[in-house]
């Protein structure tokens, strides 16, 4: 306890708000395993906050800027952590819960807040707020996993009992809980008024990046765009994102991605998501791999390319998602393309990345009706031609054939052909006209193919 | 967040019936934390620590055109030619098969 207070003098002597979070660490640190356990084995429940306002004071004594209010705040914060401390060790002995847990962090919690609204806490201080509200989201995970196992055990006979019972919605209910109280952390920081240089608003950034994830594990990640809009209507008096550290703009830029993508809206995902590839840390590898699960099927539609080998190089999970796929797509392989979609399916799915890359299907289908064309070789020279011009009149029958051929041999009909090569001129994919009347496909003696170079 | 992120270590029964293919992923299930996006060790880094310094900005090599060119087009042609003919034989075939002989009714 002793080094606990030496720590929170040290961190208010050098305003290092970080050392000051480390304090309220719910994990002991590597190089001190028994840290939680001496912690709670320095005091009881009746003398905790003397002991704490005690040690505050004697630590800090030679110190100015501490006020009264302040040690006030300060000691109902870490009479709280030691309660928490309490639940955590208990836990760690077999003799607690999750819930119990993510009880007592979200009083701390609560009161770590009060501290900021009635005890006068200054913004250097925010990084606890991270600490706290981290931790808290991750035992309300704990505890709802925990709770619905338990769940699970006696099922049955509490489950007839209550009718109006959505599981679904139950199971997630700690979560649910903790995003009222990020959000909480997230009005504390927005509507702080004083002046920048001394502002909470810079600690907006963090707290949004725990809101998305924690809407994200909801499957409400569409609720993350209100915290954008509110965020937008700061804007003028927010500090500019490119000022934060770039673990918090990474993060913020992945999910904002995310988000665009999920909406359908490509060409802005890929923006957000190619500006969080390049500001990653180059040996967050998981990270990295992350946001290309996204950028991939992202440029697959946006500009039709394809990652390398060497992109995939470092990242075997996707390799394994995303090889076969890209060389179906390469080969115009419709057939191969579908198993591999089906065989994928799970993860895919998972990753929410199954219906952009079913779209995937349309350029391995232009790909294949390309490679008709190029099979189809040049006009004969006119007079006067000097570059030799390809041959834009396919007949209907020739890419039949492929998409016969692309389909393993299934008989597909003409109308459905035409059916497709209309939806892919349609979707700008190829240029030109059927002629049905001839049963010929008049392609554009300019970019048939647009962008592919022919 | 400065300190390290190390798992409380208190018991973790579940996951037990999946393990095989979850392996790399323990440490974040352990975690809570399966799929999300990571906490990183550290909270800022200098720009050339960056992966964008890293491919020095030239992310060309990294993504290619989504067709095939090398595909020799001969080998394509030829096989094209030969369905084309043979749906062509298919096509009379069915065509031929489907036909109605029986004499029609007229109408005067």
């Amino acid at each position: 306890m002793d080094e606990l207070f030496k720590g929170f003098a040290r961190a208010h002597a050098e305003q290092n708000g970080y050392l000051l979070a480390a304090t309220l660490s719910p994990i002991s640190p590597p190089e001190n395993p028994q840290r939680l356990r001496s912690i709670l084995k320095s005091s009881n429940s009746s003398r905790i906050k003397g002991d704490i306002k005690h040690l505050i004071k004697s630590n800090s004594s030679h110190q100015r800027g501490l006020d009264h209010e302040e040690i006030k705040g300060w000691v109902e914060v870490y009479a709280a952590y030691w309660n928490a401390v309490g639940d955590i060790v208990a836990g760690e002995d077999g003799k607690s819960t999750w819930t119990k847990v993510y009880e007592s962090w979200k009083e701390l919690t609560s009161i770590l807040i009060r501290g900021y609204n009635n005890f006068g806490f200054e913004a250097w201080t925010i990084p606890c707020l991270y600490m706290i509200g981290k931790y808290l989201r991750l035992f309300a995970i704990k505890s709802d996993a925990e709770r619905s196992r338990n769940l699970g055990d006696n099922s049955g006979g509490a489950s007839l009992m209550q009718d109006d019972f959505d599981p679904e919605t139950e199971k997630q209910g700690q979560l649910r809980d903790c995003e009222q109280h990020l959000k909480r952390i997230f009005t504390l920081c927005l509507n702080d008024r004083a002046p920048l240089e001394e502002s909470r608003k810079w600690g907006i950034y963090f707290i949004i990046n725990l809101l998305f994830k924690t809407y994200f594990k909801l499957n409400s990640a569409s609720l993350s765009r209100t915290i954008l809009k509110t965020l937008s209507a700061y804007r003028g008096d927010m500090p500019p994102l490119s000022a934060f550290p770039k673990s918090q703009r990474v993060t913020f830029k992945f999910y904002e991605g995310v988000l665009f993508f999920l909406e359908e809206n490509y060409v802005e995902a890929e923006k957000h998501l190619v500006e969080a590839w390049e500001l990653c840390n180059k040996d967050a590898l998981p990270n990295l791999e992350r946001i290309l699960t996204y950028l991939i099927p992202c440029r697959l539609l946006t500009t039709h390319v394809l990652p390398t080998k060497a992109l995939l190089e470092p990242f075997p999970r996707l390799q394994k998602l995303f090889l076969s796929l890209a060389q179906c797509i390469r080969s115009g392989d419709l057939r191969a393309f579908d198993l591999a979609l089906q065989e994928g399916e799970d993860e895919f799915v998972k990753r929410r990345i199954y219906l952009t890359l079913e779209r995937g299907r349309d350029i391995a289908l232009r790909n294949l009706l390309r490679k008709v064309f190029i099979a189809g070789g040049f006009d004969e020279l006119k007079e006067g031609e000097t570059t030799p011009v390809r041959r834009t009149r396919v007949p209907v029958a020739e890419f039949r054939a492929a998409i016969c051929m692309g389909s393993g041999g299934e008989l597909v009909d003409t109308d459905e052909v035409e059916c497709l090569i209309a939806n892919m001129i349609y979707k700008d994919l190829m240029k030109g006209y059927i002629a049905r009347e001839r049963g010929i496909v008049v392609l554009s003696k300019k970019g048939a193919f647009p962008g592919t170079g022919v | 967040m400065a300190s390290t992120t190390t798992e409380p270590k208190v018991a973790e029964p579940e996951q037990s019936t999946s393990n095989e293919q979850q392996k790399p992923e323990q440490k974040h299930l352990a975690l809570g934390e399966d799929d999300e996006f990571e906490d990183f060790p550290i909270d800022d880094w200098p720009a050339d620590q960056t992966e964008a310094a890293q491919r020095n900005g030239e992310t060309k090599h990294l993504w290619e055109e989504s067709w095939d060119d090398d595909d020799t087009s001969d080998d394509f042609s030829n096989q094209l030619k030969w369905v084309v003919g043979s749906l062509l034989v298919s096509t009379l075939l069915l065509t031929a098969l489907s036909l109605d002989f029986r004499p029609r009714r007229r109408f005067r």
